[in-house]
């Protein structure tokens, strides 16, 4: 395509602004006048003038070229040229998620899934039309632009180069599908380890692109030892406290690693962040269900703040390193503050809420409730409200267990004695885990469902357990008893109850820490100091419109300070220790190829746009520095010595 | 020659002092003039014939059109009305009576003798050049009450395409006058010296306009046209004994009286 098939005017009818061209000759024309010289007789003169060397030529000075030069641009400006291409729009997307690291081979020279989909990448990129624009997005730990939109190949190609998988699973799916619906795009790339699942055609899934979508798959099924799950059990009446894991093999045959367990010693100041090896065992490990290693610990050790385990097998079995290695902390989760508001809180230990590790909970009087302020409940991610109800909505997540008759959230519809559970959504969070039947409550007071709302558990008359979101809070109603909190006694009780305060402070397992890739929120008004599994500190402050996101992008250990109050009287500083571990089970199974399901085509899916590179800024651009320069030489005609003699013919 | 006996030969041959030549004699001749010694010599009868001696008619024609009056400041129009005067006063001084023609204003009265001389100053002072007219049609003009030839002393710069030129010469050329030409000029029509190089001139008589753009070659082209024209005239002239003589007007009346008019034979 050349320049010119690709130029364009928009307003032609612009060009008529070039009628001012010869006004501009005859003005100069006109302006020079000649020096008038009265003659005895031209007899002679006009004769001479037959002649080329007497005749006077249009020797204009350069000023004149250079106001031409400026209105012809300007004509050309106003007439709204421009550059149009048959180039695309095309969303580049990179998986990121834990999967993408896994190694082909047992080196740590050999490519990662990461690396070949960039490569892929910028193949790709390479053979776009020059006209093309791109925007790229990487998927973990959230779906997220990388750099500015509309690149061309080499700027994209760019952009790309340092993208690193992360150690998070990712939302590829749901990102796809928002850009998708977006209609920004003429085409989406996806480069991934994962296969498309809706293979409806009966073709291979592999590589099939969809409409404008298109697919590109990388790595190879490879085979990886990981940890899915390790935590801190407390003693009982027969064992100490005990580090309890679970592993896992992506693999097709069974294959024994080494676990062993380090355990943090203070011994000397300096050696703070020494670990010691308590003990080690050799596991087989079978492709089929992970295996659950479970290490006791002695009375000394089981007092040290930090263990880690870590998992040692044949590189040439293992593609991921991330995910062998966990941090247990002792005592150091990020404790959830909860406000109970009830009138039976009696006995201070908040309805046996404060057994829950990570919990701190905090109890109050529903008159004493109505009292608080609005800035104390800052404080806190949950509020319970035990056999009482706020006279408004909260803008905290919210349980109400057996709230009263007259309460503004969840309005009640009736009791029900001996209620028959019915029906309950095996979908919901609320209900993992758990024994539904098991609840069998004997008195319940079911709920009028809003529009935002779901029933969760249902009895004949209605729902007895309804969640909902609102204004970005978690709502949760219970319409029967599920307190005290006791454990393993009451377990279907206990497992709703920890359901319920998993989901409604957004937390992904209590008591057992972060898992890379989640977040926490950086509370208001608070200055924030964050020593990384990196040794870096980093330092955040919030003010008091809005919290922070914090990503726990590493696994390891992070000392997290917060320090509040505007004066030196009230200035509060709490230190939690959090470990975040890449437990990710479904990212580490790299043996097994992932499915995923991405929209059958671009919503609004329209013709590759035609993009338009306006031109008429450059032009004005030039226009500007013309003048300037036409300025200067009119300014300044001595400084600039040009010669207004052209084609004398002399 | 005139209508009286003056001091210049006539080509009226009548009966004057100075024998002049022989014819046969005729039926109806004088026979008093009868030569007898060549009727001796021949046997036949001859007449003597004798140049009649008559005061000259002289017409001085001037130019005074506008173009006589440019380059200013070089005087073209004083060197002519001076020569004018020089020319008048040589010719009543000699007896003959002159006629001033001021072409395209007015035709003077005969003057003669050099008494009369103030009068003929004051005739001519009070002119200034200026105007456009036909120059054949003053020509004729300036000589319409002349009826007998004589002496015509014609000065002008000439600077008219030579057809004009040609066709006033002829006009006093078929009415058998004694022509002179005398072209002045000024020192800066001769060579393209113009203020500036890029200039509109005008013609002072028609108005026209040129516009030039001067350079080395087209002075040189000038110089070369501005000669051909006057050779071209000059050669005319020359082609039929008529005297010419191209003066500068800056040159030196006295210089021009006394040297350069007898060098061609306009006064002896």
């Amino acid at each position: 395509m050349t320049f010119f098939d690709s130029f364009h005017l928009a307003n032609s009818s612009a060009a008529i602004l070039l009628v001012f061209v010869p006004l501009l000759i005859l003005a100069y024309l006109r302006q020079k006048r000649l020096p008038r010289i009265v003659v005895s007789s031209t007899l002679i003169l006009k004769e001479l003038t037959k002649h080329v060397v007497a005749k006077r030529k249009f020797k204009p000075p350069l000023r004149f070229f250079l106001e031409l030069l400026a209105m012809l641009l300007l004509a050309i400006a106003a007439a709204g040229p421009f550059m149009s291409s048959s180039g695309k729009n095309i969303a580049i997307v990179i998986d990121t998620s834990m999967s993408m690291s896994a190694r082909r081979g047992a080196s740590n020279n050999s490519l990662q899934r990461i690396d070949e989909a960039l490569s892929l990448a910028n193949n790709f990129l390479s053979k776009q039309n020059n006209s093309s624009r791109f925007t790229c997005y990487s998927s973990s730990p959230t779906f997220t632009q990388v750099g500015p939109a509309d690149l061309t190949s080499d700027a994209a190609k760019k952009e790309i180069a340092n993208i690193l998988a992360a150690n998070s699973p990712d939302s590829l799916e749901l990102g796809v599908a928002e850009l998708a619906s977006s209609a920004k795009f003429d085409s989406i790339v996806v480069f991934t380890d994962k296969v498309i699942s809706n293979s409806s055609s009966g073709k291979s899934a592999k590589d099939r692109p969809l409409a404008e979508i298109e697919l590109f798959s990388v790595g190879i099924a490879s085979s990886n030892v990981f940890i899915s799950n390790a935590k801190l059990e407390l003693p009982t009446q027969v064992s100490n406290k005990k580090v309890r894991a679970s592993i896992g093999l992506s693999n097709n045959s069974p294959l024994e690693v080494t676990a062993r367990l380090f355990a943090q010693k203070a011994l000397k100041a300096k050696d703070k962040n020494a670990f010691t090896l308590i003990t080690e065992k050799k596991v087989l490990l079978n492709p089929q269900h992970e295996t659950e290693v479970q290490f006791e610990l002695d009375k000394l050790t089981s007092e040290s703040s930090l263990f880690r385990l870590d998992i040692e097998s044949d590189a040439n079995y293992n593609s991921i390193a991330i995910d062998d290695t966990a941090w247990i902390s002792n005592n150091s989760t990020l404790r959830t503050a909860v406000l109970l508001v009830s009138p039976s809180e009696k006995s201070g230990d908040g309805l046996g809420l404060k057994k829950i590790d990570g919990l701190e909970i905090t109890s109050v009087l529903p008159e004493d409730f109505a009292k608080l302020r609005k800035s104390a409940l800052s404080d806190f991610s949950l509020i319970v409200f035990h056999q009482s109800a706020p006279t408004k909505t909260p803008s905290i997540s919210t349980l109400l267990v057996l709230p009263p008759e007259q309460n503004s959230i969840f309005p009640l519809k009736a009791e029900v004695s001996e209620p028959k559970i019915t029906s309950w959504d095996e979908s919901s969070p609320l209900t993992a885990y758990l024994q539904v039947p098991l609840l069998a409550p004997q008195n319940a007071v079911t709920f009028e469902l809003r529009p935002w709302m779901s029933s969760v558990l249902n009895v004949e008359s209605g729902p007895i357990i309804v969640s909902g979101e609102s204004r970005g809070h978690r709502f949760a109603a219970l319409g029967f008893e599920i307190f005290p909190f006791e454990g393993a006694r009451t377990l279907a009780h206990s497992v709703l109850t920890l359901n319920l305060m998993r989901w409604l402070t957004n937390k992904t397992d209590l008591g057992i820490g972060m898992l890379t890739g989640s977040s926490i929120e950086l509370l208001k008004n608070r200055s924030w100091i964050i020593a990384t599994p990196k040794e870096e500190i980093l330092h955040f402050e919030t003010d008091a419109d809005k919290t922070i996101p914090f990503y726990f992008g590493l696994p390891g250990q992070y000392k997290i300070t917060n320090i509040s109050g505007s004066n030196v009287d009230s200035i509060k500083q709490r230190t939690e220790v959090i470990t975040a571990n890449a437990f990710h089970a479904n990212e580490s199974k790299t043996f097994e190829i992932a499915n995923i399901q991405l929209p059958a085509q671009l919503e609004n899916a329209s013709i590759p746009s035609e993009l338009q590179e306006p031109l008429w800024p450059y032009l004005a651009l030039l226009v500007i520095i013309v003048l300037l320069v036409e300025f200067a030489i009119r300014m300044f005609p001595n400084f600039v010595n040009i010669s207004t003699r052209l084609g004398t013919g002399d | 020659m005139g209508s009286r006996q003056g001091v210049h030969s006539s080509l009226r041959r009548g009966h004057g002092l100075e024998f002049s030549d022989y014819r046969l004699y005729a039926e109806g001749d004088d026979f008093r003039h009868i030569d007898w010694g060549a009727y001796g010599r021949t046997d036949r009868l001859y007449l003597k014939q004798f140049r009649e001696e008559q005061d000259l008619n002289v017409i001085v024609i001037l130019d005074a059109s506008a173009s006589m009056g440019y380059p200013k400041g070089e005087n073209k129009f004083e060197m002519a009305r001076n020569l004018s005067l020089a020319l008048g006063y040589v010719a009543m001084t000699d007896g003959d009576s002159v006629t001033f023609s001021i072409l395209g204003k007015k035709n003077s009265p005969k003057f003669r003798g050099r008494g009369n001389l103030s009068k003929v100053l004051r005739e001519l002072s009070d002119i200034a050049p200026d105007g456009k007219f036909n120059f054949v049609q003053e020509v004729r003009k300036s000589i319409i009450n002349h009826k007998l030839p004589g002496k015509c002393f014609l000065i002008s710069d000439f600077l008219f395409d030579h057809e004009t030129q040609v066709s006033a010469i002829d006009v006093l050329r078929y009415r058998n006058f004694d022509i002179s030409v005398i072209q002045i000029i000024s020192p800066s029509e001769t060579v393209l010296n113009l203020a500036s190089k890029n200039v509109l001139v005008v013609d002072s008589e028609n108005g026209q306009e040129v516009e030039l753009s001067i350079g080395q070659l087209s002075q040189k082209e000038y110089s070369r046209l501005m000669s051909a024209h006057i050779d071209k005239l000059e050669h005319y002239c020359r082609k039929r004994q008529i005297s010419y003589v191209l003066i500068k007007s800056e040159e030196s009346l006295t210089d021009v009286i006394l040297r350069r008019f007898p060098a061609v034979g306009i006064l002896k």
